[in-house]
């Protein structure tokens, strides 16, 4: 023993994994303080070291993994640390919760993250083991079979010691099978020779011999593959338990006749689970709503396993990307297909329990299932994404992203002494601050937190919960919504115009002068975020998610309201080609911002006795809407100089400018209903009698970066305004402790 | 006609769904604390409040106290002697008293600017505001806290939400005033030691 277990530590495997996962988190751990104690002996603020040292340990982490603990995988190593960031950041995200909720409780701070840390890491262990090193399910060396001409039927069953059950389900099968078609057993080396039994069930019956038990989803895979090869036209996966009734297989083929995939399903009606213990059908159909939910697919069996594939669908099925390998596989082939645009029929089937044999249903397949699911999205995104060429754009985008913060970081360090952060939280970011921390007061006359919408005091106050200080959150938040921001938008401008000028557009609004303002405890790059996201919904006509994030919008910034315009432009454009649901859920998305606005009035007339009170604070601000603001404005600028405030004469240039681009705009063919939604964001506060902050409002026209895309066209005016952003971007940013943006 | 009517019905049905769930969200946040609500009628009342003179009780003496401004300086008349204050930072030349009895003298005197930036400044740091509930002259008064050290509390007419009366307390000096009328013309010797004060202008 002493000698067995450091040499199943040098190449781990099974239960030996855990264990050197857990030994490179213990290195992580030290390296993580180390960084943090070096970066504040170097003056680094306590926020910026600890960030600092967490992505040094994800990188060392990362490193030794993949080196060690998971030697054996195989993929893109940007892949899989992408992926391997993502679950360190969910690991992180638990964690914290569960200290706060464990010193919420009264449990001591040490005893808390002890928990935390135990809570973490199965989980961290698992999403790594699962989906960051986890292998595809495909071997290429295996042999293929040549192709059956006239082949019609193949029916898949995946065996394991099925002995006892697979001669009376071949029989049954064969009974309700035509001439053209077959039955493959796929067998993992059973102990009890249910392989060799298959061998002797007659000539339709295949047998494809595996050399170990490798789980449910490569067994599949492999039989897929096979059938593709053979020219099946229709391929039929069932159990071999007899818990699927062969004489359903024909119902599930001519189904196929008018769906790319048809289901045999438990829980539509004419279904039944009839044959599951209590236990299991409940476990069955939580599995199915959870699974139904986080995807958002309308398939009511999401976990049945009696499916039958058209051909075409079949080979669409990208079968390299697929990883799930227990009960998840069905979750995942469904959900690709889904997602790929085929159809999907399911076709009621009594489900009968098993009467002999053993289940193969463990906890480790539940649990595979549970952390699958939620990434199944981001690995098809990725997957489109690579089909379509996006992937590049992200990356190029991403990396402007990326120069662009380090451009505003270096500067407001420069500007602040050596701290970016004091910069990043300047002027409006205490009022942020205070809002997530204390709530909303009006008091008449001085200035009150009631003019700052409430979206990102929220979503602080939400990472709060978890540990993440205003200070840390505020550009955590910001930064990250603006990457997101940038790649949305990126999606919404193609759907305008040229791929090649939407990317343009997204870099110059990574690089945009005023663009500081997306790395501040400033809700811009959030509102963006919802802003670009709810156009991109309704663009594609998903009306559902255009409100939910058009009503979030409003919460953010009220210029989200001017939404309205694109969404009933769309809406009027389609409404003929819409269903009666539909037609509801699109006018629901038309007036989804009015209506948040009105939840906001609502709680501002309950908590501050006056519905308007995002307004009536602005006063103290010397803001006060009305007929005459542009007069006001225009006399607020003509003595600027006197009053000692030059900044005005900036908000008048950038008002101008802004202008002009929603003009360019308009040649690259950006709808009107967007260029007037913009024009009303930069006009309408004039009538509050004031050009401050225009500058800033524009940020929030996604118009205005198709203006400047139009003006790059041309390579050599490309890199001058690239350039000249990114400098402007740097003066811009070093001036926050002069004035605000 | 239906096919326009039912959607209408059935999206307004569900923006009512949407205001709720908005209002639910902004709801997430702490709800404002109990003693706003007096703090904001104390702030409406106060520029109506033309209290610029107030019976001091300061460290076991009576004193008339009375305030005059002239732009951001301020000049409080109190027993013949006087604490000059620019905007709110107390002149040491001009300022004859010692400065704990100058400081506590600048609160007593309920000056509004003051107060009002006190209320304003407790509001913004999410710090407590009402300090009790007492009754001042016969009348009912809530009790706002304008600062924490020294303590300084206000005592706020219930029904009005004018202020009625002070009360100081720091280590160095302690005292209460009741907020009288408006202060009668600054003496000759006042205005010629600071020229252009007037009872015209409340503090």
């Amino acid at each position: 023993m002493s000698t067995a277990f450091p040499r199943s530590l040098v190449r781990p495997r099974g239960h030996a994994r855990f264990v050197a996962f857990a030994i490179v988190g213990g290195s992580g751990y030290a390296v993580n303080l180390g960084v943090f104690s070096a970066a504040t002996a170097a003056g680094a603020p306590d926020a910026v070291a600890a960030v600092a040292g967490f992505c040094v340990a994800v990188c060392t982490n990362f490193a030794l993994n993949r080196a060690w603990t998971f030697h054996d995988a195989r993929g893109p190593v940007a892949r899989q640390y992408a992926r391997f960031a993502t679950v360190a950041l969910a690991g992180l995200a638990i964690d914290l919760a569960t200290l706060e909720g464990l010193l919420a409780l009264g449990v001591s701070g040490v005893a808390a993250q002890a928990v935390g840390i135990a809570a973490a890491v199965p989980v961290t262990f698992a999403g790594n083991r699962l989906w960051s090193f986890a292998a595809p399910l495909t071997r290429p060396e295996e042999p293929l079979p040549p192709p059956l001409p006239g082949l019609r039927t193949l029916v898949c069953v995946p065996t394991y010691n099925e002995s006892a059950t697979l001669p009376l389900l071949v029989g049954e099968l064969l009974a309700v099978l035509g001439p053209d078609d077959r039955i493959l057993v796929v067998d993992d080396a059973s102990p009890d020779g249910t392989g060799e039994l298959a061998e002797r069930l007659g000539p339709n019956v295949e047998v494809l011999h595996r050399s170990r038990k490798e789980g449910l989803g490569r067994a599949y895979v492999a039989a897929f593959r096979y059938a593709l090869a053979r020219g099946a036209r229709y391929v039929v996966q069932m159990d071999a338990d007899l818990s699927h009734r062969p004489s359903d297989v024909p119902r599930l083929v001519a189904a196929c006749a008018d769906a790319d995939l048809a289901i045999g399903s438990r829980y539509v009606p004419g279904g039944s689970p009839g044959g599951l213990t209590s236990a299991r059908r409940v476990l069955s159909a939580a599995g199915a709503a959870y699974a139904r939910v986080l995807l958002g697919l309308r398939v009511r069996d999401l976990t049945g396993g009696f499916k039958c594939f058209r051909r075409s669908a079949l080979a669409a099925l990208p079968l390299d990307d697929v990883y799930s390998r227990g009960y998840a596989f069905q979750i995942e082939t469904t959900y690709r297909l889904a997602r790929s645009g085929f159809s999907v029929a399911e076709v009621p089937i009594d489900f009968q329990e098993r009467t002999a044999g053993t289940s193969k249903l463990s906890a480790g397949v539940v649990l595979e299932a549970l952390l699958r699911v939620p990434l199944l999205p981001l690995d098809v995104l990725a997957a489109q994404a690579r089909a379509t060429g996006r992937l590049q754009a992200w990356r190029g985008i991403a990396f402007a992203w990326l120069g662009s913060r380090l451009v505003v970081l270096g500067a407001a360090a420069l500007a602040a002494g050596g701290s970016p952060l004091r910069t990043l939280h300047a002027w409006d970011g205490r009022w942020y601050g205070m809002v997530a921390r204390h709530g909303y007061f009006l008091l008449p006359g001085y200035q009150s937190d009631a003019a700052f919408f409430p979206l990102y005091p929220v979503v602080l106050r939400a990472l709060g919960h978890l540990g993440l200080s205003t200070t840390v959150a505020g550009p955590l938040v910001s930064n990250t919504s603006f990457l997101l921001a940038l790649l949305v938008f990126y999606e919404l401008a193609r759907t305008w115009f040229a791929a090649a000028d939407a990317r343009r557009a997204a870099i110059y609004a990574a690089y945009f002068p005023l663009g500081f303002v997306f790395s501040m405890v400033y809700p811009e790059a959030l509102s963006l975020l919802v802003l670009a996201g709810a156009g991109l919904a309704a663009a594609r006509c998903r009306w559902k998610t255009a409100a939910v994030l058009a009503a979030l919008g409003a919460l953010g910034r009220p210029e989200a309201a001017f939404l309205v315009l694109p969404f009933a432009a769309a809406v009027v454009r389609r409404w003929r080609g819409l269903g009666t649901r539909a037609r509801t859920e699109a006018l629901a998305a038309i007036g989804a911002a009015p209506a948040a606005l009105a939840g906001l009035m609502a709680y501002d007339a309950h908590t501050l006795h006056d519905p308007v009170a995002f307004s009536a604070a602005q006063l103290a601000w010397g803001r006060r809407f009305s007929a005459t603001g542009v007069l006001r404005a225009w006399h607020e600028l003509s003595v600027a100089a006197q009053r000692h405030n030059p900044w005005l004469y900036r908000d008048a240039a950038f008002l101008v400018v802004y202008l002009v681009f929603l003009v360019l705009a308009r040649r690259l063919r950006v709808p009107w209903p967007w260029i007037a939604a913009a024009t009303l964001t930069l006009v309408l506060p004039l009538e509050s009698g004031s050009v401050t902050s225009v500058a800033r409002f524009g940020l929030l026209c996604p118009p205005v970066y198709c203006g400047l895309a139009y003006l790059g066209r041309r390579p050599g005016v490309d890199v001058a305004l690239r350039v000249s952003c990114a400098s402007l971007l740097a003066a811009g940013a070093a001036t926050v402790p002069l004035h605000w943006p | 006609m239906r096919a326009v009517v039912l959607p209408a019905v059935a999206a307004t049905a569900a923006c009512a769904g949407i205001a709720a769930a908005a209002y639910a969200v902004v709801a997430t946040l702490p709800a404002p604390q109990p003693g706003l609500a007096p703090a904001v009628r104390l702030l409406k009342a106060l520029p109506h409040a033309h209290e610029s003179a107030a019976i001091v009780h300061l460290d076991g003496r009576t004193l008339d106290a009375r305030c005059y401004r002239r732009g951001a300086v301020r000049v409080i008349d109190a027993g013949g002697r006087r604490v000059v204050l620019h905007r709110t930072r107390i002149e040491r030349g001009p300022t004859t008293f010692p400065l704990p009895q100058a400081v506590a003298l600048t609160d007593l005197v309920g000056i509004r600017a003051l107060v009002g930036e006190e209320i304003a400044g407790r509001a913004r740091a999410g710090l407590p505001l009402v300090a009790g509930r007492a009754r001042v002259s016969g009348r009912r008064a809530i009790l706002l806290r304008l600062a924490g050290s020294p303590a300084v509390v206000v005592a706020v007419d219930a029904a009005t939400g004018r202020p009625l009366a002070l009360r100081f307390a720091s280590r160095r000096a302690s005292g209460w005033s009741t907020l009288g009328a408006p202060a009668p013309a600054p003496s000759r010797e006042l205005v010629s030691a600071h020229p252009g004060l007037g009872a015209g202008h409340a503090c």
